[in-house]
Parts: C-alpha cells; sequence; structure tokens
C-alpha cells in the first residue's frame, strides 16, 4: 500500500481460541402467524382442491402467478381468477446438498423453478423434483405435478409433493 | 377484487425462526469484564474531552479519538441514579463520582427503601463464582448512612 | 440536474475475518477512524453520517442502526441507517452522495459494517426467513437455492461451463494474495474449484465467498471542501440504483436486467457512452464467482454471454485491458455482507489514488466503479468514480 495507508486494524479470533474470550450465548425462538392475504388464501385453498389458481390482469394481459391482488408492472387491480394447469416446463434447477443451516443432507434435494402451463411465459413458481434421475435433469424438460391425496391436503404448498417428468 | 366474507376462506401460515447468538465482549468489553472478574471496576478516560467511559470504550464518542487510558473506579464510590421494581427486586442504575455512564444491577434492600441519590457499593460474587460478566457484581448496597 | 460536485477525500477499512474480536460498534469505529486519518480531518468537520449494515439476525441485535451510533461516529449528528440487502455497502455511498449533492451536509461519512459470526451454527441460517412463508419456506429453501438456480439458468442459456466460471475464483483469491485485509486469498487452480464439495450444484464450495466480520468507510465531501485536503481530489462522477420484482420466480434469471438500469443511470450521470471504453478499472459484486460475470454483463462492461471469454482471455486480470476485482473481491477478501460492498468503493478509491501498491493494476487508471447486488437478488447500486 501507498505510504498513507500502513495499517489495518483488527483482532481475529481463530475458531480454536473462542473459548480463550468471554463470548456470551443467546437463544431465541421467534413464533409467528402470518396472515396469508386475501390472494394467497385462495391459492392455497384451490391448492387443498388440487388445483392451481392464478390471477389476470385486463390491462397488460398477463396470467400472474403466484397470484395477487394488484399488477406490479400496471399498479391496478387484478380483474379476477384464472386456473391454470398442473403441468408446466423446468425454467431451471439446481441439486442441494445442504440445509438451510449449512448442514449436509442425507438425500439431495433436486429444487427446480417451474414455468406453468396456462400462465403467462416466465410465470412459475419453486418447488421440487421427484421420481428423476440427476442425470435425467434439464432445462426445459416437462413435468407435473405429484398431488398428496386429497385427505392430506391442508392447504400449503406441500399439498404438492413434488414435480415429476411427463 | 372481490371482498372475503366467510372465515373459513382466510388463511393464516404458522412457523417459528430459531436463532442463536454468540456475541464476543469487543477489544473494551473483553478487558472490562476480565476486570471484573478480578474484582475491579475500570472505566476507559478521554483526557481531551474530559470523558471517562463506563462501560469502557475504546473510542471517544466526542471526538471520536482511539482510548487507550484506563483507569480504576472505587467500588463503593458509586450512587443510585434511578430505579425501579422488577419482580420484587430494585434494579437501579448505578452511577459513580466523576464517571460518564454507569452499570446497571440489583440494589440490595435494606432497612430503608432504595431512594435516587444514595452512596452504594458493588459487592461482587465470590471469586471462584465469577465469570467475567456483569453478573460478577452480585448486587449494589447502601454504604453509611 | 442542480446538484453539487461531490468528491471522496479519505478510506478506511478493517481486517476481514470469519470471527473478530471487535464488537460491530468497535468495527465500525476503526472503519471511520482510519477514513478519519486518510483525510485529515476530524468527526467535529462531519456535518452527516450514512451507516449500512445488512440484515439484524447476524448481530442478533434489532435496530442495528442505532446500536452502532456511537463507534459511526453518529452522535448528534444528522444520521440514518440504509439497508438494501447485499447491495448496501455501494447504497451507503450513494446515500452519502445526496447529502453532499444536495448541499445539506459540506462533509458526509459513509460507513457499512458487518458482523456475521455471531450467529449460530452459520450465518446462513438468517438467509432462511427472507423468502416467502407460504410459498417457499415449506420447501425447506435456502439461500444456496436461489444462487444456485440463477447459476444453472445464465449456464442453459448462454452453454457456459462451469469451467469457464471457476477461473473468476482462481483470480480473485489469486489477487486477494496482495490485500493486507483478506480473509481467503489462496492460490487454486481451476480443478480445485471443480472438485470442492458440491454445496447446491452448481454451486461449489470454492464458487462461493465466506462470512466474515468486518467494517469500511469512505469521507464524501464537496469539491470546495476537497480542494482544501488535496490536490487530487476524486469525484463521484455517477451513481445509479435500481430493483426488480420480488416474485423472483417470475423473472428470467440470466440476466440482471434491473442492474442494466442502474448501470445506466449512473452512466447517464457520468456522461458515459460507452462504459465498456471509458471504465478503467471495476469492483463488481462477487459473493459466487458467476456473479461477477453476470454483473459484468448487467454493467455493459460485457455482451451478454461473453463475460467467460473476456475472462478466459485474460482481459479482467490486474494486468488486462479491462481489470475486474483487482482487490481479489468477496471470493478472496472476504463477504461481511454490507462492509463488503464498501471494501470495493475503498479499492476503486485506493486505485483511483494510487495506494493500492501490489494491487495496483497496470494500466493507467482514471475512472472506476464499484457495484453490489442484494435483497432478494434483485437490487444493484453503482457508484463510478473519477480522477481528474
Amino acid at each position: 500500500m501507498s505510504e498513507r495507508v500502513k495499517f489495518f486494524p483488527g483482532r481475529e479470533i481463530r475458531s480454536r481460541s473462542i473459548d480463550e474470550v468471554l463470548a456470551s450465548e443467546y437463544a431465541a425462538d421467534l413464533k409467528y402467524s402470518w396472515a396469508s392475504g386475501a390472494a394467497m388464501s385462495r391459492f392455497l385453498i384451490e391448492l387443498k382442491n388440487g388445483r392451481i389458481i392464478a390471477r389476470k390482469c385486463n390491462k397488460c394481459k398477463r396470467i400472474l402467478l403466484p397470484p395477487r391482488i394488484f399488477c406490479e408492472d400496471c399498479f391496478r387491480e387484478t380483474d379476477g381468477w384464472f386456473y391454470v394447469k398442473d403441468t408446466g416446463t423446468v425454467n431451471t434447477y439446481s441439486i442441494s446438498y445442504v440445509a438451510a443451516d449449512a448442514s449436509r443432507l442425507k438425500e439431495p434435494l433436486f429444487v427446480a423453478v417451474i414455468n406453468i402451463e396456462g400462465a403467462t411465459e416466465g410465470m412459475g413458481f419453486l418447488h421440487l423434483l421427484g421420481e428423476v434421475s440427476e442425470k435425467e435433469l434439464k432445462v426445459g424438460m416437462r413435468v407435473g405435478a405429484v398431488w398428496k391425496p386429497e385427505a392430506e391436503r391442508i392447504g400449503s404448498i406441500l399439498d404438492i409433493r413434488y414435480f415429476k417428468p411427463i | 377484487m372481490e371482498r372475503i366474507t366467510e372465515g373459513d376462506q382466510i388463511r393464516r401460515w404458522n412457523d417459528h425462526i430459531p436463532l442463536q447468538w454468540k456475541y464476543t465482549a469487543g477489544v473494551a468489553g473483553e478487558r472490562f469484564l476480565q476486570l471484573l472478574k478480578q474484582g475491579k471496576i475500570q472505566a476507559s478516560v478521554c483526557r481531551s474531552c474530559n470523558k471517562t467511559y463506563l462501560p469502557p470504550k475504546i473510542f471517544c464518542k466526542e471526538c471520536f479519538a482511539q482510548l487507550s487510558e484506563w483507569r480504576d473506579v472505587p467500588s463503593d464510590s458509586g450512587y443510585v441514579y434511578s430505579f425501579t421494581a422488577v419482580n420484587g427486586e430494585i434494579i437501579a442504575l448505578v452511577k459513580f463520582d466523576g464517571v460518564d455512564g454507569g452499570l446497571l444491577g440489583r440494589l440490595r434492600k435494606g432497612r430503608e427503601g432504595p431512594r435516587i441519590g444514595i452512596k452504594v457499593k458493588a459487592v461482587f460474587r465470590r471469586k471462584e463464582d465469577r465469570k467475567g460478566a456483569l453478573s460478577d457484581i452480585e448486587y449494589f448496597e447502601r454504604t453509611g448512612v | 440536474m442542480m446538484v453539487r460536485k461531490v468528491c471522496v477525500i479519505g478510506a478506511g477499512l478493517t481486517l476481514f475475518r470469519r470471527r473478530m474480536l471487535e464488537t460491530g460498534k468497535e468495527l465500525s469505529f476503526e472503519a471511520c477512524r482510519m477514513a478519519l486519518d486518510s483525510a485529515g480531518i476530524q468527526r467535529k468537520e462531519v456535518d452527516s453520517v450514512v451507516m449500512g449494515s445488512a440484515p439484524d439476525a447476524f448481530d442478533g441485535v434489532h435496530m442495528k442502526g442505532e446500536y452502532l451510533l456511537d463507534g459511526a461516529g453518529g452522535y448528534k449528528r444528522p444520521y440514518s441507517r440504509v439497508y438494501v440487502g447485499g447491495a448496501t455497502g455501494v447504497y451507503v455511498p450513494v446515500s452519502a452522495w445526496w447529502h453532499v449533492a444536495s448541499g445539506m451536509s459540506d462533509v458526509c461519512l459513509a460507513v457499512a459494517e458487518e458482523k456475521m459470526s455471531p450467529l449460530q451454527p452459520h450465518p446462513q441460517y438468517a438467509f432462511w426467513s427472507i423468502f416467502d412463508h407460504h410459498m417457499e419456506r415449506p420447501l425447506g429453501v435456502t439461500l444456496l437455492w436461489i444462487f444456485a438456480l440463477e447459476m444453472r439458468r445464465y449456464m442453459a442459456v448462454h452453454g457456459i461451463k462451469e469451467e469457464e466460471i471457476a477461473q473468476v475464483s482462481v483470480k480473485n483469491k489469486h489477487n486477494a494474495i496482495d490485500h493486507p485485509c483478506a480473509q481467503l486469498p489462496a492460490e487454486i487452480t481451476v480443478e480445485d474449484v471443480m472438485k470442492s464439495e458440491p454445496m447446491v450444484w452448481p454451486v461449489k464450495r470454492l464458487d462461493v465467498s465466506p462470512p466474515s466480520d468486518g467494517a469500511g468507510a469512505v469521507i464524501l465531501c464537496s469539491e470546495e471542501f476537497a480542494k482544501k485536503m488535496t490536490k487530487e481530489p476524486i469525484y463521484v462522477a455517477g451513481c445509479g440504483w435500481n430493483i426488480d420484482s420480488t416474485y423472483w420466480t417470475n423473472r428470467d434469471l440470466y440476466y440482471p436486467q434491473y442492474l442494466e438500469n442502474a448501470a445506466k443511470m449512473a452512466y447517464k450521470q457520468a456522461g458515459i457512452a460507452n462504459p465498456r471504453k471509458e471504465i478503467d478499472v471495476a469492483e463488481v459484486y462477487d459473493p459466487f464467482d458467476y456473479k461477477e460475470l453476470h454483473h459484468m454483463e448487467g454493467l455493459q462492461l460485457a455482451k451478454k454471454g461473453e463475460a467467460p471469454k473476456l475472462t478466459t482471455a485474460g482481459v479482467t486480470q490486474r494486468n488486462g485491458e479491462l481489470p475486474i476485482n483487482p482487490s481479489g473481491g468477496l471470493l478472496g477478501v472476504g463477504n461481511p455482507i454490507a462492509a463488503a460492498g464498501m471494501m470495493k468503493v475503498c479499492e476503486i478509491y485506493f486505485q483511483l489514488t494510487h495506494q493500492a501498491g501490489k494491487r495496483q493494476v497496470k494500466k493507467e487508471v482514471h475512472t472506476g466503479l464499484a457495484q453490489a447486488w442484494g435483497d432478494l437478488m434483485q437490487y444493484s447500486s453503482v457508484f463510478v468514480m473519477r480522477r481528474r
């Protein structure tokens, strides 16, 4: 560095020496009950019925999924409900070997953004892929929803177990 | 958008966010707590601003100088700046003569009730029970009359 | 636009490490003190302070802005904390620029801090709660998924190989060897990256920057004030920022359109018509190696899909035609979220003032750019600086 910058401050604690300093520990378990809102409530109820529902905007003509009560582009209220198919194409995918806390998973998860048929091109959501081998995974592959049996559905994104190739 | 009128058409999602933290005490905090463990209270000093920081800081919040000078704060030089009752215990903000800032702690109940301004001293836990934490001061108690 | 000219006259940076003894306040103080010293001014000359720090969950301190205040030099000053996720570090000097450009302040201290180490067992965990609780959290989403999905989409659209992307990690970790603050400098090969442990394919261990503790700061001031302090002030030439939809699964992830928008906003202000020719050195946000390429394209420093080819050709090396991340980037220096973006701003300042020592790029530099990216991979902030 030039003469004006001679020293960069900071004292590192290496992982093996964390117990040598006076660190204090705290834990919190924050509980929430999130309102689903008007659009998502209906979406979840329809999942329970085994169907996927979107909202349409009559101004830009888009079929919006996930459904919302406003069009973020036209910035107006959306105009109505629209059932879309439970099939789609894989927009992109990845293979997760780690859990949310960065620990290793026993079995990797296949994760994908799926463009849903019937919605406007590029409208999709995140879900899991199943009944497929790592080698078969492809961007652009056609997939369909594998639903839980009706009795097990509760109105959750997990009412769809995963999507599988069709 | 049509209004939702039926209660069963409204959904919610319940979940929780469990989080854990491990905090370092910092450069000033580490030294302050190590001293507490030895039964000593020290504050950091900015001579040019005539400030004495307790809990100690490595910087003067006024002139923003790096502070390296520390001085002893006699543990019997405290006074009750303010207090409140929490679950039957008296919690006091204790300040010390000639020191900016102060320490929070339990105030031991005496024969007379607590009052703002009374002189107090810090009573430390037994040496083997100290952990290098603010709780190494078991309580403050009134000195003299 | 009726705005005053704004200059940068000092910079400060702490070490970046996995865990530091300093508290967030102390890290902020060290960076600010160094920036003030390098500018040759005292806190009493600072009219306002902008602080940037990312999610409160890392520190486990809510309202981090007020918590960090004293160490950030904001005591009894017009003070605010800004937060736009990972883009915060470059958004902080943008916000500071308003204060000076508007005439409200002559001198504004811009500081960014992050202390990620308190969160247990891993800072990664805090990111889980940024996702939609109805659509995404029930699936067990992690932040790495969204990066891996974007990387895969980018690769698929342009036919890019993992090996091409790995070159970025090799370059940046190598560059970091010359950075005195660096956490993960290393001589590695493309093969090392390819063989490193898969996390969320195509993302592997060595494609990713580490979590860190650290802080950085710069001093912004009016042209008049700068001329009193230095013969060679560095000017803020342009600022830009832009955000895309939070419905991230509705975006085409192969290209950061919002960054193009932010860059064009900054280039317009800076009078830059051909960024590829007019930007001499750039610090682009590289929390993952593919992001450097993605961002070069969004910044119009490469055509869509062209950034890997420029990297292979050596164009982005320190001695290349367009040096990218001469500091070593987040991949090499470390990624204390908000502070990482500020490190990039500091690096461009060091480069333009010839204070970068061994990291000084070979070519003569007049115009440099720092960029960061964040929120739910939808936000970009751009800061262009120029030496007259």
